[in-house]
C-alpha cells in the first residue's frame, strides 16, 4: 500500500496509508483534483490542524479503516445519541479543548464518522442539563442582557410540560 | 481560564451537534448564548424535529410564511393527534363506539352485528366479542359503560321488515361478559342509557291513534335475578305523548346539581312552552306540580347555595351554576312517598336485600346514586317525525317498590269481564278517548319539563363528562 505524507500546522509531517487518509473527503478530493499520483512523494499540508489533534485523527482513522462507509443520513431515521462504540467512547475521553478541536479537525477534513460521534459525545454531554449548567460545562459566555434572556425563556415556555 | 471557544464554534457544527437534541434539549440549549440561540431555530433542524415527530407525509409543505420551528408549536398545541392503530376487525360498518370511565376498555358497535369490548392500552386488543345475530340483532348500535365499569349496555336493532322500528338492550358484565338483563327498546333509536350504576332506561313506543303515539320509559334493574316474581325489575317512569309520527329518542342522564333551591312561587310553568298549554296535572312518576317552581339561585348564588349538599354529594366537588336560561324553565316535581330523608332511604334499602344476596355493597351503591335528582335529556318534536326539540325531564329520586300489586285476582278479572259483557249489550260501551285531542287525554301523559327547539335535524347530541 502507497502512502501518503501529511504536514500539520506546526510542521509535523505524519505518513499515512493513503486509503486511511481517504476517509477524509477534503483529502480525498484533494488527490483525485490534483491528479496525484501513487508513485509520487508529495506532502498535503494540513493547514488548519495541529500535530497533537492530527495524531489523534490519524490514531481514529486507522483503528476504523475497515469499517463500512457510513450510511447516508437518513431523514426519517431518530438520531441516536447512546450507540457510541465503547472504542469510540475511550478514544473521545478527552478535555474540552481537544475534543473542540477534533470537531473541527472532523469537520475541516470532512470525516463523516469521526464528525458524528464527536457530536454525539457533545449533545450527550447538553442533555438533560439547564441553560446554566450547559454554559458551565462548555466554559460559555453568556452574551445575554438579562432581558434578552428572559424573553427566550418566555419564547420556550410552551414546550415546558412537554 | 479556558478560552470561550463554544461562543465560535462553526455553525455546521453546531448544527451537527444540534441533530442530535429532542424539541425540548434544542430550546434549553438556545437559552446558552446568541450563537446557540440562533441555531436552535434552525428551520431544518425544526424540519427534522417535526417529521421525527409527526407522521405526516413530507411532501406536503409547511405552509408559506411559517416556519418548521412555528409548524411544530402549533401541532404540539392545537393536533396532538396521531394514528396509532387501524383495527379492521369489524366486517361492516362501525357505527359506534364507547370508553369506559377509566379509559381502560372501548366498546364497538357495527352493522356486522358484533359488539367487541377491546383493552385500549397500545396496542389495542379484543378482549371480548360477541355476535348478536344470535339473539336475532340486525346490527349493534350503540353500548355505554356504567358509572363503575363494572356493566355495559349494548344496544341494537332487531331484524324485521324495513319499517320496524323495534330494538332491543343487553346488558353484559365486564368480568366475563356474562348476559346480565335484555330489555326491548322501541324505537330502537332511543338507544338506552344508565340511569344509575345498576339501573338503565329503556323506551317503548304504543299507537294511540293515526300520528299519534305514546313513548313510555322504563327503568330496568341490571340484574334480573329476583327470587320472587312480585319483586319488580322494571318500573315505568314516564308516559309522554307523541304527535305527528314523532317520538321520543337518543335519551340521555345527566346528574341534577345539587346547588339548587325549591321555592314556591307564582309564575305558573305554562308560559314557557306551547306544548305545555292547559295541563293543570299530570299522571305518571313522579307527579308533577306546576304550581311549584325551581327557582334560580342566578344573582346570589353563594347566600342560596346549601353547602351541606356539597358534601353529601362527592360526586360533585365544585358547585355548578346552570345558566339562567336553563334554569328558568325548571318545575319542581314531587312524590308521595319519597322525600329524602334518612329514614326513608334505610326502608328503601331492604327490599334490595332481602332479594339479593350478594352483599349491601351494590344495594347501598344503588341508593346513593339513585337518591339524587338527574336530567333525562333526549330528542323530540311534534312537527314532523324528524327530531328537531330537545326535550328535558326532571327525575326525583325513585325506588323500586318492594313488591308489585299483583292486580286482580281472576275472580275479580271475571267479574270485571262480565260488566263489560253487560254494558255492551245495552249499546253503551265507554267511549275510547279520542287520542288526537292533547287537551283531552292530557292528564294520562307526563309533562316535558322544558324543550329546546333547534328548528332542524337533530343528528346527536353530547354530554360533557362533568354534566355541566
Amino acid at each position: 500500500m502507497p502512502n501518503i505524507k501529511l504536514q500539520s500546522s506546526d510542521g509535523e509531517t505524519f505518513e499515512v496509508d493513503v486509503e486511511i487518509a481517504k476517509c477524509s473527503v477534503t483529502i480525498k478530493t484533494m488527490l483525485e483534483d490534483l491528479g496525484m499520483d501513487d508513485e509520487e512523494e508529495e506532502v498535503v499540508p494540513l493547514p488548519n490542524v495541529n500535530s497533537a489533534i492530527l495524531r489523534k485523527v490519524i490514531h481514529w482513522a486507522t483503528y476504523h479503516k475497515d469499517d463500512p462507509p457510513p450510511p447516508e443520513d437518513d431523514e426519517n431515521k431518530e438520531k441516536r445519541t447512546d450507540d457510541i462504540s465503547s472504542w469510540d467512547a475511550d478514544f473521545l475521553k478527552v478535555d474540552q479543548g481537544t475534543l473542540f478541536e477534533l470537531i473541527l479537525a472532523a469537520n475541516y477534513l470532512d470525516i463523516k464518522g469521526l464528525l458524528d460521534v464527536t457530536c454525539k459525545t457533545v449533545a450527550n454531554m447538553i442533555k438533560g442539563k439547564a441553560p446554566e449548567e450547559i454554559r458551565k460545562t462548555f466554559n460559555i459566555k453568556n452574551d445575554f442582557t438579562a432581558s434578552e434572556e428572559e424573553q427566550v425563556r418566555k419564547e420556550n415556555e410552551w414546550c415546558e410540560e412537554k | 481560564m479556558e478560552s470561550t471557544y463554544w461562543n465560535y464554534v462553526p455553525y455546521p457544527v453546531l448544527y451537527k451537534i444540534f441533530q442530535h437534541l429532542t424539541a425540548k434539549e434544542l430550546l434549553i440549549a438556545g437559552e446558552v448564548c446568541k450563537l446557540w440561540y440562533e441555531t436552535s431555530r434552525d428551520n431544518f433542524l425544526w424540519k427534522d424535529l417535526f417529521f421525527q415527530i409527526f407522521l405526516v407525509d413530507r411532501s406536503i409543505p409547511v405552509l408559506p410564511g411559517n416556519s418548521w420551528y412555528e409548524e411544530y408549536k402549533r401541532l404540539c398545541y392545537n393536533i396532538p393527534i396521531v394514528q396509532t392503530e387501524n383495527l379492521q376487525d369489524h366486517g361492516d360498518q362501525v357505527l359506534h363506539v364507547s370508553f369506559s370511565h377509566n379509559g381502560k376498555y372501548f366498546a364497538t358497535c357495527s352493522k356486522d352485528g358484533y359488539v367487541m369490548v377491546w383493552k385500549s392500552k397500545y396496542p389495542a386488543k379484543i378482549k371480548y366479542i360477541r355476535n348478536m345475530k344470535y339473539f336475532k340483532w340486525k346490527y349493534t348500535q350503540y353500548s355505554q359503560f356504567n358509572e363503575s365499569d363494572t356493566l355495559l349496555l349494548v344496544s341494537g336493532v332487531h331484524f324485521g321488515t324495513t319499517n320496524s322500528t323495534s330494538g332491543e338492550i343487553a346488558v353484559f358484565s365486564l368480568d366475563g361478559f356474562e348476559l346480565q338483563c335484555r330489555v326491548v327498546n322501541k324505537p330502537y333509536d332511543i338507544f338506552g342509557t344508565w340511569y344509575s350504576d345498576q339501573y338503565l332506561l329503556s323506551g317503548d313506543l304504543h299507537w294511540l291513534a293515526h300520528l299519534v303515539s305514546s313513548s313510555h320509559l322504563w327503568l330496568n334493574k341490571a340484574s334480573q335475578e329476583a327470587e320472587s316474581e312480585l319483586v319488580p325489575i322494571t318500573h315505568c317512569l314516564f308516559r309522554f305523548y307523541n304527535r305527528n309520527a314523532s317520538s321520543i329518542r337518543s335519551i340521555m342522564i345527566a346528574n341534577c346539581l345539587p346547588n339548587s333551591e325549591n321555592v314556591d312561587s307564582n309564575t305558573d310553568g305554562n308560559n314557557y312552552l306551547d306544548v305545555q298549554e292547559g295541563t293543570s296535572s299530570q299522571r305518571g312518576n313522579p307527579l308533577s306540580h306546576n304550581d311549584i317552581k325551581w327557582i334560580p339561585c342566578q344573582d346570589n348564588k353563594k347566600a342560596t347555595y346549601n353547602p351541606q349538599y356539597e358534601t353529601a354529594n362527592k360526586e360533585f366537588p365544585h358547585p355548578i351554576w346552570y345558566n339562567a336560561d336553563y334554569r328558568k324553565v325548571e318545575t319542581e316535581t314531587k312524590m308521595e312517598e319519597t322525600t329524602n330523608s334518612d329514614e326513608d332511604m334505610d326502608v328503601g334499602e331492604k327490599p334490595i336485600e332481602e332479594s339479593d344476596d350478594e352483599g349491601s355493597d351494590t344495594s347501598s351503591e344503588t341508593d346513593r346514586c339513585v337518591s339524587n335528582d338527574k336530567y333525562l335529556i333526549f330528542t323530540t318534536g311534534f312537527k314532523t317525525y324528524t327530531p328537531h326539540q330537545i326535550g328535558f325531564k326532571r327525575i326525583k329520586p325513585f325506588k323500586f317498590p318492594k313488591t308489585i300489586d299483583p292486580g286482580p285476582s281472576l275472580k275479580e278479572r271475571i267479574i270485571l269481564f262480565e260488566q263489560r259483557k253487560e254494558q255492551m249489550k245495552s249499546g253503551s260501551p265507554p267511549p275510547d278517548p279520542d287520542w288526537l285531542d292533547f287537551e283531552q287525554v292530557a292528564d294520562k301523559f307526563d309533562k316535558i319539563d322544558h324543550l329546546i327547539d333547534l328548528h332542524g335535524h337533530i343528528v346527536g347530541m353530547g354530554l360533557s363528562p362533568d354534566h355541566r
